[in-house]
């Protein structure tokens, strides 16, 4: 969705816009926020996060340039800058020490952040590539598991098996991500 | 891997719209509770500044002008008669000009665009209906007039005009057999649909399932757990060897990494004998022992595909070559029974088609579930 479709949604109906907005860029939000407060925070600290991202770009739509370019860049932006918010603010309330190798240190980017950066890049598309190889419902699995953190029996009701299914199936398929993953360099 | 937890920590903008692009995660359920949330918050802040800017609020009562009124209700009525006029010397033509009707296959398409023009404060709704090669053209011109006198500046302006009069056009005119963009989903969706029709069977090869003679099984154990792991013989009317299965598999699905872990070697019972360690790190799910096909079953997979939903395949992503659509992908629901709930359940899976370009076939390339 572009500013300037979004603009010409807002004239007939504000509300029903915002539900557009909403339902094209929550699944992003949602995965920029877990990011993020996947070690600190909860489920429920996680919805608050991603709740005030939406309260913040709706509040920010008005004042929104017609430029008729995406607004994933926008959101991904607004959603970053909350979710690093929050981290601040869980990490704070549970006496956690904030490391200098944080992402949030890394203000000014040195010449090897960037080569730095740009490997971890390769490395995470790379793991993705193969986590996708893995094949359904294995990748799907493996994902809401360990970069949603959902539990055996959410995955479960999620895809329409049984827990103990999503449970050996899981195990398997980190087995095989292992094998495939070395077969590429990585080793976990 | 008790440190897999830690391996998509910290993924990089890039990395983080790929999954969320593939994988979302929010159900229906969580959508909701969030946008409410989100809602609350809104408003929140809305009647939290209203009550800081109070003593700036001030309602200017702003008087526009009577004639006005009557010159928006005069133009409406210009508008009306000329519809009106050039709707009946439309019908009358197409009366005159429409084909005669066949008994060939009827088709049917609808497209509708709107344009608000905010300036005159009148919307435009056109709908484009093609039904054996004539394609009707229905204008719908809104005429809002009924503005309120007093202006007050409000977050939510579209409830401040009423319809006060509605007129329709109708043109007619043949049109070439040439399918446009919009027949362009509507025929994939049709393609879509058609190989979907595939899916129970290569869920069957990819989970094992495959006609297997249960009293021909051959048994090893597995070294990351274990476990025992029991492989039937592939019925060898039905695929004689293995080069057979996977023939018969890429007719479907494109060759992929997959492949490495679905088709595993040859052993023979003098190398890997029975009851033995299996001694390939791959959990292969065939492999050929003495020359027979064997087949491991998913035993741990018991939900199965029941059936498609009525709904068409929802096309998105297409990858055109010029003209030529040469990859999109699908979105279709099916229904699964739960053994364990005894219900059924309904999920929602994304196919990647790509059309082959030496045979012109399309093949799936992949799929994934798309809660």
């Amino acid at each position: 969705m572009t500013d300037s479709e979004l603009k010409v949604q807002m004239t007939k109906s504000p509300a029903s816009a915002r539900r557009a907005l909403f339902d094209e860029y929550c699944n992003y939000v949602y995965a920029v926020v877990i990011n993020k407060l996947r070690n600190c925070g909860t489920r429920e600290d996680m919805e608050e996060c991603v709740s005030d991202v939406f309260a913040d770009v709706f509040r920010s739509l008005d004042s929104l340039e017609p430029r008729n370019e995406d607004l994933k860049g926008f959101i991904g932006v607004v959603a970053k800058r909350r979710a690093i918010d929050s981290y601040r603010k869980l990490s704070k309330n549970a006496n956690m020490t904030l490391s200098i190798d944080d992402d949030d240190f890394n203000k000014l980017s040195s010449s090897e952040n960037v080569v730095a950066n740009t490997e971890r890049s390769e490395q995470n598309a790379l793991l993705i590539q193969k986590v996708r190889e893995l094949g359904e419902p294995d990748s799907t699995i493996i994902i809401q598991q360990f970069y949603y953190n959902r539990s055996s029996s959410e995955i479960a009701k999620a895809i329409s098996m049984t827990t103990a299914a999503v449970h050996k199936r899981s195990k398997r398929a980190r087995e095989k991500l292992k094998l495939m993953l070395a077969e590429v360099g990585i080793s976990l | 891997m008790k440190d897999n937890r830690n391996i998509f920590d910290n993924m990089d903008d890039n990395s983080v719209g790929t999954i969320s692009d593939y994988f979302p995660v929010l159900t229906d359920k969580e959508k909701d509770r969030i946008f409410l949330m989100s809602e609350k918050k809104l408003n929140k802040n809305i009647s939290e500044q209203s009550i800081e800017n109070d003593d700036v609020v001030e309602i200017e009562n702003y008087s526009r002008p009577v004639w006005h009124r009557y010159l928006g209700m005069a133009a409406a009525f210009v508008i009306a008669v000329i519809g009106i006029g050039g709707g009946g010397y439309l019908m009358h033509s197409m009366k005159k000009t429409a084909p005669e009707k066949n008994n060939s296959e009827i088709v049917t398409e609808s497209a509708t665009t709107v344009t608000q023009v905010t300036s005159t404060n009148a919307t435009v709704s056109t709908t484009t209906t093609t039904n054996n090669n004539v394609e009707t053209v229905t204008s719908i011109v809104t005429i809002f007039t009924d503005i309120p006198n007093t202006d007050i500046a409000t977050e939510n302006n579209s409830d401040q005009y009423n319809n006060t009069s509605v007129l329709t056009e109708t043109t007619t005119t043949p049109i070439s057999q040439d399918t446009g963009e919009n027949n362009n989903d509507e025929d994939l969706s049709a393609i879509a649909d058609e190989i979907l029709e595939q899916y129970p069977e290569i869920v069957k090869i990819e989970m094992g399932t495959y006609y297997s003679d249960k009293t021909d099984a051959i048994k090893f154990k597995y070294q990351f757990d274990n476990n025992e792991i029991t492989y039937y013989h592939i019925d060898p009317n039905i695929f004689p060897d293995m080069d057979s299965l996977k023939s018969f598999y890429h007719t479907m699905v494109t060759p992929s990494s997959n492949d490495l872990t679905l088709f595993g070697p040859e052993y023979t019972s003098d190398e890997l004998p029975e009851g033995s360690m299996f001694d390939d790190l791959k959990l292969y799910r065939y492999i050929t022992y003495d020359g027979k096909l064997y087949g491991s079953q998913d035993a741990s997979d018991i939900s199965k595909f029941n059936t498609w939903s009525q709904e068409p395949a929802v096309i998105n992503n297409v990858i055109y070559d010029g003209d030529e659509a040469i990859e999109f992908t699908a979105l279709k629901s099916h229904t699964m029974f739960n053994y364990e709930t005894s219900s059924l359940g309904m999920v929602s899976i994304e196919f990647r088609l790509e059309k082959d370009r030496s045979t012109g076939k399309w093949m799936i390339s992949s799929y994934h579930y798309a809660n």
